[in-house]
C-alpha cells in the first residue's frame, strides 16, 4: 500500500479505512479448510458425506415403519400371549392324556392277568 | 502454544490445518475489511474471502518474504475481488466534468467509523468504489489501474472524480441529517 498525503482526502480516506478489522462470519472457516485440506481427505470427506446421506434416509425409513407399526398393527395376528383357559374342564384341556391313560390301564391289566415265569415253568 | 509468524507460516505451508486455523484467525479481520470494501454486500464479501484464503495457503509456499506477508497477502485479495468483479462485468460511466468546489471536508470523514464510511461506499456504483478502493486507499496510479481493470487511464480519472464527487455529496447529506 502507498501512503497518500495524510491531509488530503485521499490520505484520510486512507487513514481512516487501511487498518480497518472486520470480524468475518464464523462458518466461513469450515468452508476454506474443506477446500484447502490434502486431495485424500477431501475425497473420503465426501464419501462420508455421501453415506451419511443414505445413513439418513435409512434411519428415517426405519423410523417411518416403527410408527407405522404402532399406529397400524397388524389386524390378523393377536399381540396377546396364549395363555391357558381357565374356565375350560381339565379333561378338555388335556386332551389326547385320556388316551394315554388309558394305554396305560390297559399294559396294567395286561401285566396283571400275565402268569409269573415260575408258574409257567409248572 | 502460540507460534512465531516465521514457524507459523512454515507450518502453513507443511498443509497443519491447526497452524492454518491460526493464520486465519490472526489476519482475517484485516482482510475481510478489505473484502467488504470491494463486496457489494456481507454475502459477496465472505465469497471474496473465502476465494482469496483458498488461494493463500496455495500459494504461501511462493512468498519469499519480501515485504510483509500482511501486504502480499491484501494484494491477492484485492486481485481475487477485481477477478471476481471483472466477470461481474464491471460497467464505468462516462466522464463529467468535476465541479470546482470540489473540497476536502476532514471534519466530515473524521466523524464517521470506518463501518459507516464503507456503509456509504457501498452505496456508490461499483465501478467508482472500485477505482476509488484502488486510488485512494490502495494507492495505486491511474496508471496501474488502468492496467489492472483493462481501462483507459483516462476512464480510471473520470471514475475516480466521479466517485470522489459522488461520496462528497453523501457525506454532505449525513452531515445535514446529524445537524437536524
Amino acid at each position: 500500500m502507498k501512503p497518500r498525503d495524510p491531509k488530503s482526502f485521499e490520505g484520510l480516506l486512507q487513514k481512516k479505512l487501511a487498518e480497518h478489522c472486520a470480524e468475518p462470519p464464523p462458518n466461513l472457516w469450515a468452508k476454506i479448510e474443506r477446500e484447502t485440506a490434502p486431495q485424500k481427505l477431501r475425497f473420503l470427506a465426501r464419501r462420508l458425506n455421501r453415506n451419511l446421506h443414505w445413513l439418513n434416509l435409512a434411519a428415517t425409513v426405519l423410523l417411518v415403519m416403527v410408527v407405522l407399526f404402532f399406529l397400524y398393527p397388524p389386524q390378523n395376528k393377536s399381540l396377546d400371549l396364549p395363555l391357558p383357559k381357565l374356565n375350560t374342564p381339565l379333561k378338555q384341556q388335556l386332551k389326547g392324556v385320556p388316551d394315554s391313560l388309558d394305554s396305560l390301564k390297559k399294559l396294567f391289566h395286561l401285566q396283571t392277568k400275565t402268569k409269573p415265569n415260575h408258574e409257567k415253568a409248572h | 502454544m502460540a507460534l512465531e509468524p516465521d514457524d507459523l507460516l512454515q507450518s502453513c505451508i507443511s498443509g497443519d490445518s491447526r497452524a492454518q486455523f491460526r493464520f486465519y484467525e490472526r489476519y482475517s479481520p484485516r482482510l475481510y475489511a478489505v473484502c467488504l470494501r470491494y463486496g457489494r454486500d456481507e454475502g459477496e464479501a465472505n465469497d471474496m474471502l473465502q476465494e482469496g484464503f483458498i488461494k493463500i495457503f496455495r500459494e504461501l509456499s511462493a512468498f519469499r518474504g519480501e515485504g510483509s506477508i500482511e501486504g502480499w497477502m491484501c494484494k491477492i485479495m484485492v486481485n481475487t475481488a477485481l477477478s471476481r468483479l471483472r466477470k461481474k462485468s464491471l460497467k464505468f460511466l462516462p466522464y463529467v466534468e468535476p465541479p470546482e468546489n470540489l473540497y476536502t471536508d476532514e471534519d466530515i470523514i473524521g466523524a464517521l467509523s470506518a463501518s459507516e464510511l464503507i456503509t456509504v461506499l457501498n452505496h456508490l456504483p461499483q465501478g467508482y468504489r472500485t477505482v476509488l478502493n484502488l486510488y485512494a486507499i490502495e494507492g495505486y496510479s491511474h496508471a496501474e489501474i488502468a492496467t489492472m481493470l483493462d481501462i483507459s487511464e483516462g476512464t480510471s480519472r473520470s471514475q475516480y472524480l466521479r466517485a470522489k464527487i459522488a461520496l462528497k455529496n453523501r457525506l454532505e447529506q449525513l452531515k445535514k441529517m446529524n445537524a437536524r
